[in-house]
């Protein structure tokens, strides 16, 4: 029974050493695990513009707040833009994936303060937003809200020492302390 | 806000966040270029809405 519970304990931690030396040493994956949020956050993006665009269309959501709202998009939009071409030089200058640490972190680094932290701005404004401003986007935004603790909830799970700056961001916890 | 109000903008986030899910599926196995291609696609989508946000 005893020795149950220490091959219990001692697999565990194998597996928790293996996930984080894995995850932390394979730039590659973390890299393509970047690249890959970086589509989706593009994609909501574009799917809650859509949104609007058709709740306009349909007269739910008057042409003002559009443009109010299409305001607010706009600079999550130059972020992606530039956030994706900083991975195409990257890509261009690293072909295989295997990035250097001090690269990857500034990657992450860019990604947190043009993305994500527009994003964080809006989700803020929404929050205090009040009365018949509450009205039409403090609901949608939420897509873009569950997506942003799913990315928090991943790197607090895989521990990326690379992406410490991001999860701050995300949570304004200290990745080392999760 | 009505009911119905909040029932359509409910309904918003449900379709966004099964988009999201759809994407996330296709996107598990791309390389790295087409990663990027994808996400140059997909801002470029976002720019499109948001410019027609602002002519209506």
């Amino acid at each position: 029974m005893i020795f149950t519970k220490q091959l219990t304990s001692l697999l565990l931690i194998a597996v928790m050493v293996f996930t984080f030396v894995g995850s932390g040493c394979d730039s590659k994956a973390t890299i393509d695990q970047l690249a890959g949020w970086n589509v989706r956050l593009a994609g909501l993006t574009a799917d809650l513009g859509a949104s609007l665009n058709r709740a306009v269309g349909e007269g739910r959501l008057s042409p003002q707040k559009g443009q109010q709202a299409a305001k607010a998009l706009q600079v999550v939009i130059n972020g992606g833009k530039a956030a994706t071409a900083a991975l195409n030089e990257i890509l261009k200058k690293y072909p295989t994936g295997e990035i250097p640490q001090a690269e990857l972190k500034g990657l992450f680094t860019d990604f947190s303060d043009i993305v994500i932290k527009p994003i964080k701005v809006l989700l803020t404004q929404f929050d205090l937003a009040t009365g018949e401003d509450l009205d039409y986007l403090s609901l949608a935004v939420n897509a873009l809200r569950s997506f942003i603790s799913e990315i928090s909830r991943r790197l607090k799970k895989s521990g990326v020492p690379e992406a410490a700056y991001l999860y701050n961001t995300l949570s304004g916890k200290e990745l080392n302390n999760v | 806000m009505s009911k119905e109000e909040i029932l359509y903008w409910l309904n918003v986030i449900v379709q966004l966040v099964q988009q999201d899910r759809i994407r996330a599926d296709e996107i598990v196995g791309k390389t790295l270029i087409e990663l990027v291609e994808l996400a140059r696609t997909e801002w470029d989508r976002a720019q499109g809405e948001v410019d027609k946000l602002n002519v209506v």
